[in-house]
């Protein structure tokens, strides 16, 4: 009865997961702020700026949502040994 | 066939001899001549049950009772006592002898308390054990329930990550199109090139958002909880939902009641996805003007069925087994990675129910069946 696998496993297996998921979504942002950097070096007037501004502020959000998220997934499930 | 075990302490020969002599035939008898070969041999051969006069040399039976009790709680032990006091009797008792008998002893007496207190050894050392046992169980099962609960506030967590993480996506996605439209009207040399990148744009948001389904649909499995449902209430919601986004459409949708009782067993955000999934393509595939969608929910025989129509043209006939495998979709570039009835699908058959893709008898639109095992 008790030397099921456990529900240990499977947060620990959806966390790394996770953190997989985490990265990949980082590079996505990463590369959505350096397009918008390219667009800005060509498009120098006000309102594009404006609006490229409002998706680097959106991308920063995006960023510290998926930090926050790292935090308390390592805060509910610690890393298995040797991880 | 083992033998129970008796420990003699007595530091008289006679007593000691006479003792081995009554049980010899019975027990496997050991026999020491004071409290420390005593307690030297409880450690080797965990008697069942332990003799000691009181009055020795060196150490009291007394205070070998104390040694005693300290190494094993669980073994029977009787003192002997040539005094016969009450108060010696007394102070036995209070430090966990079992009970004491005066010299001389009566053969039949000893015999009969003997074979008595073995019994009560045996049966306390079993329940220790059982104790320990359903410590150690309940120990686990706590840790289980522990673990369950840990899983199941990661789930929660996770589910308000994948909101979160949506709407600035989704104000990305907004401002890239706002940018599109933007650049295309404005005169620059480079216009081409920077519609190029922002659709890049577009399609890393999309990818995001695939992620954040695939990864939704995942973390539901793991911490998924399984719970009677009213098919009614996540249908209803589902169609509410839908009506507040069909007027933007000019569309509408209708909701016809089912009965209530209409119970299936599941978790219910993944049958809200279920369905929401199926509404939300009907939503797409409405035509501009005069769309329709009509939402249902049915007992037929055992099953328990929401069922979705639509007048948006219906599925081509010969792709309708494709429709339901991953990664196919016929909403183009601009469209998703063509999950959302894959992982309906998915979800249906976890549930034990399946997916049923039609065109409406009218031949108007799809008329798309979510099929339950319905709760009797």
């Amino acid at each position: 009865m008790i030397d099921q696998p456990g529900s240990d496993d499977n947060g620990v297996q959806l966390k790394l997961i996770s953190r997989k998921m985490v990265h990949s979504l980082n590079n996505m942002l990463f590369v959505i702020s350096s397009y918008s950097e390219f667009i800005k070096e060509t498009h120098y007037d006000e309102e594009t700026a404006e609006n490229l501004q409002r998706i680097r502020t959106a991308t920063d959000q995006c960023q510290k949502i998926l930090l926050d998220w790292r935090e308390e997934a390592d805060e509910l499930i610690p890393d298995p040994p040797g991880t | 066939m083992i033998k129970d075990r008796l420990l003699v302490i007595d530091d008289e020969l006679g007593p000691r001899e006479s003792l081995r002599f009554l049980f010899k035939d019975t027990y496997d008898v050991i026999c020491t001549d004071s409290v420390d070969k005593g307690i030297e041999e409880l450690k080797k051969c965990a008697p069942d049950c332990i003799i000691t006069d009181i009055k020795m040399p060196k150490k009291t039976g007394i205070e070998g009772l104390k040694e005693i009790r300290a190494i094993d709680k669980q073994v029977s032990i009787i003192m002997l006592t040539g005094y016969g006091s009450l108060e010696t009797a007394q102070e036995a008792i209070r430090h966990g002898a079992t009970d004491y008998l005066k010299k001389p002893f009566d053969t039949q007496e000893i015999r009969d308390v003997v074979a008595g207190y073995i019994e009560r050894t045996k049966l306390n050392r079993k329940q220790t054990e059982t104790s320990r046992h359903l410590e150690s169980l309940t120990s686990e099962l706590q840790k289980q329930l522990n673990a369950k609960e840990k899983l199941a506030q990661l789930g929660e967590k996770s589910s308000e990550f994948v909101h979160d993480l949506s709407n600035p996506l989704s104000v990305i996605n907004g401002y890239v199109h706002i940018l599109i439209q933007d650049i295309k009207d404005k005169r620059n040399e480079d216009k081409e090139i920077n519609i190029s990148y922002l659709e890049q744009i577009g399609k890393s948001v999309s990818r995001c958002q695939d992620m954040l389904t695939l990864w939704r649909e995942r973390s539901q499995r793991t911490s998924s909880s399984i719970q009677r449902i009213s098919l009614g209430i996540p249908t209803a919601e589902v169609a509410k939902n839908a009506q507040s986004l069909s007027i933007q459409k000019g569309a509408v949708v209708e909701l016809t009641e089912g009965p209530k009782e209409c119970l299936i067993e599941g978790n219910e955000v993944q049958i809200f996805r279920s369905i929401q999934n199926v509404v939300g393509n009907a939503l797409e595939a409405l035509p501009e003007k005069g769309g329709r969608i009509n939402v249902r929910w049915r007992i037929d025989g055992a099953r328990a069925l929401v069922e979705v129509e639509d007048n948006g043209g219906g599925f081509p006939p010969n792709k309708i087994a494709d429709l339901q495998t991953k990664y196919y979709t016929t909403k183009g570039e601009s469209g998703g990675m063509g999950l959302g009835l894959f992982i309906t699908k998915n979800i249906l058959e976890a549930h034990g129910g399946s997916l049923i893709l039609a065109n409406n008898s009218s031949g108007t639109g799809a008329l798309v069946t979510l099929a339950f095992p319905l709760l009797m």
